[in-house]
């Protein structure tokens, strides 16, 4: 992907690990994820950036085609993970309050048919466990709910994905859903919380 | 709460083009998934079961053959998580 903004990837930091197929791709997310948290830091104090954006969504949800869309030609600074993880998502809100004066902005992607996102996520080149999914699916709501209690002033803007035919081509698309206020947030946050196990039979055939 | 459709930017993104390309693959795969009563072998595109079975081992023979060439044979656990996905 080409433009003004940096994107931090740990999917993109697996290809460059000695061994790496895609085959087993898994096996080489978290020493992926702790060299992307690496350039992530040093690219905060890149004195040009305008903002910083944290993604936010589980496993093919759409967040990187989201991002190749609508986010490459400003001057940001981009990491984009899951963010399933409180602890993750903790030392980058750290770091970047430490490092910039910038408060950090979220931007989630949801699909809107988890099924969907499910035949995405078995389709591609890149082979994880089906826990991945259940599990980015899950944390990825818990923490992003997480963040819009404890941190209020972060600005969260959630995008859902849809994937439909138009004129005769199926293809995905996205729509920005948007609240009055943070409680309107919160509720709709609350609203889409799954367990692992609700995750499974929402995508069961 | 509001949605808004955002105007797609790039109608020929090579990343949504992969995605779309992703799901239309996984949608030849074949399914050995449980039911209330057994076990059903189903096409991931299919509206309904292809053929119902009481037990495991023979829904995984005839997955075997129905699979598409150049698909997958996923099969799942009683609990619906995957056991197992194999090349055909």
């Amino acid at each position: 992907m080409e433009g003004k903004a940096i994107i931090i990837n740990p999917d993109d930091y697996k290809q460059r690990l000695l061994g790496y197929t895609p085959e087993h791709a898994e096996k080489f997310h978290i020493p992926a994820a702790k060299l992307a948290d690496a350039d992530f830091r040093k690219a905060i104090k890149h004195k040009d950036i305008e903002d910083v954006i944290l993604i936010c969504g589980g496993t093919a949800s759409g967040k990187t085609e989201y991002v190749s869309e609508y986010l490459l030609d400003k001057r940001i600074l981009i990491y984009d993970g899951t963010l399933s993880s409180q602890e993750g998502a903790l030392a980058k809100i750290r770091n970047i309050k430490r490092y910039t004066d910038k408060m950090p902005i979220v931007h989630a992607v949801f699909p809107d048919d988890l099924s969907r996102a499910f035949l995405a996520f078995l389709g591609r080149d890149r082979k994880f466990s089906d826990d991945y999914f259940y599990k980015t699916h899950s944390g990825c709501r818990r923490t992003l709910l997480w963040i819009a209690q404890e941190y209020p002033t972060i600005s969260i803007e959630i995008f859902e994905s849809s994937y439909r035919e138009k004129n005769g081509q199926e293809s995905l698309y996205f729509k920005k859903i948007s609240f009055v206020n943070n409680v309107g947030l919160v509720d709709y946050l609350l609203s889409i919380q799954y367990t692992e196990e609700e995750i499974i039979k929402k995508v069961a055939l | 709460m509001i949605r808004t459709e955002l105007a797609r930017k790039n109608v020929d993104n090579p990343e949504i083009n992969a995605y779309v390309a992703a799901v239309k693959r996984a949608q030849k795969n074949t399914h050995v998934v449980p039911t209330a009563s057994g076990w059903a072998v189903r096409q991931a595109s299919a509206a309904r079961a292809s053929r119902l079975f009481d037990d495991k081992p023979a829904a995984i023979s005839f997955a075997k053959t129905v699979a598409k060439k150049g698909s997958e044979l996923i099969v799942h656990k009683k609990n619906g998580r995957i056991q197992a996905r194999k090349l055909v």
